[in-house]
């Protein structure tokens, strides 16, 4: 029982496609409303989501020493294209029978150059101590010689200006530049991470410029700006800090993220039902029967003239699925109902 | 990143509104094929989510 009404064509393939990009699958099968229409709805709910937890929602997993994987990650996976990056983010950041996805293992691949932004906290210098916002330039790089301690191996150096936290603190006037060097690395928030900031935590030592010159020495824990690239972010796996972090900056919008991109998954697995199987109740612009009259052959869906054949106690036809499609290989096999027995008096 | 809309006295309530319209409209899209039918059985799921769940709040609001 088929009608040229919808044509699936290769349901198997559309199903694929829909799942890859939600909207392809049924744009593959010639139906450009509900192509636009799953790939506004879906990609919009995702996209919200995203945003909502900035970027941070969509990840395979969360902490690797024990284990633990996000059951929304499921969910999410029904998007495709969208998160699928997470499997290739966590290998990437997870060498093979390594636990090196920690913040306290400190690995610097490449020399980092870029604006950095954070607080020196128990700053000492000539004539006084306090804490600074600061803000200026960072370049660390590996250190071939051990650099300036052994264990963090990394060299670095940091120019900027100071400005006060509290304006009672401290006598050294807003805008005093420094010139800084990195004396010891106490974290470095991995290369592959959500986030297009990269945070760090170090002690500084060096000099105060300008007629208030001097020694100074201090603790920064800041951040470098937008130093991470997409491909280092995408889908990135968060991992125990990172989430709490998290919680921390955005609240209940992380929480509220992650169920829109879950629900944009589920609502995706419904499409890809619907290109591989096509509508569920039909055409959409089937006659009611009349009550009490036969059923049209082949109309099935709930109310139509199967559920009456069974409800008068007739043979309902034989279908092979929704009569309006072609193409339907996943349809489920018909039946017909046995003859009803002759009333015993 | 982040949307400063968000980080202030945002009402999270206003995001059930976006997830109403885009179940209501996937979930009957699955159902039938003619666009007409799929809009009219949204807006009225649509309608019928929203007054569930604004019926709710009221109930929870009057039972806090």
């Amino acid at each position: 029982m088929s009608s040229s009404r919808i044509d699936l064509k290769n349901p198997a393939l559309a199903a694929v496609l829909a799942w890859l990009v939600p909207g392809l699958g049924h744009a593959y099968q010639g139906r450009w409303f509900k192509a636009a229409l799953y790939s506004i709805c879906i990609w919009s709910t995702f996209g919200c989501g995203w945003v909502l937890g900035d970027g941070k929602v969509v990840y395979y997993n969360t902490d690797l020493k024990r284990g633990r994987r996000p059951i929304g990650y499921a969910a999410q996976v029904m998007v495709g294209v969208a998160s699928l990056p997470a499997f290739l983010q966590t290998s990437r950041a997870t060498p093979r029978d390594e636990m090196l996805f920690r913040r306290e293992n400190i690995s610097l691949e490449r020399p980092l150059a870029g604006e950095i932004e954070g607080v020196l906290v128990n700053a000492q210098y000539q004539g006084g101590h306090g804490h600074f916002k600061f803000r200026g330039q960072i370049e660390i790089e590996p250190s071939t010689d051990g650099g300036f301690d052994a264990r963090s191996g990394v060299a670095g150096r940091l120019t900027g200006t100071l400005s006060k936290i509290d304006e009672a603190e401290t006598n050294l006037p807003d805008g005093t530049e420094v010139d800084l060097k990195i004396t010891f690395l106490r974290s470095l928030e991995p290369e592959i991470f959500p986030s297009p900031h990269r945070e760090l935590q170090c002690d500084v030592k060096g000099q105060l410029l300008g007629p208030n010159g001097g020694d100074f020495e201090a603790g920064l824990k800041g951040k470098i700006l937008n130093v991470r690239s997409i491909w280092n972010r995408y889908a990135a796996p968060l991992d125990a800090e990172g989430v709490e972090a998290t919680h921390g900056d955005l609240g209940k919008f992380f929480e509220i993220g992650l169920v829109y991109t879950w629900i944009a998954g589920l609502l995706n697995l419904l499409a890809i039902w619907d290109a591989y199987e096509g509508p569920a109740y039909g055409y959409g612009d089937e006659e009611a029967p009349p009550a009490g009259s036969a059923p049209p052959p082949g109309s099935g869906g709930p109310g139509s003239g199967t559920d009456q054949a069974i409800a008068a106690g007739t043979t309902a036809p034989a279908t092979t699925g929704n009569p309006d499609l072609i193409g339907s290989g996943g349809s489920s096999g018909g039946f017909t109902l046995p003859p009803t027995p002759p009333p015993t008096t | 990143m982040f949307l400063p809309l968000f980080a202030t006295g945002f009402n999270v309530t206003w995001l059930l509104l976006p997830l109403i319209v885009t179940v209501s409209l996937v979930y009957n899209a699955t159902r039938y094929e003619l666009p007409e039918k799929i809009l009219r059985r949204a807006l009225r799921m649509g309608l019928y989510i929203f007054a569930f769940m604004g019926g709710s709040m009221v109930l929870l609001f009057l039972f806090s």
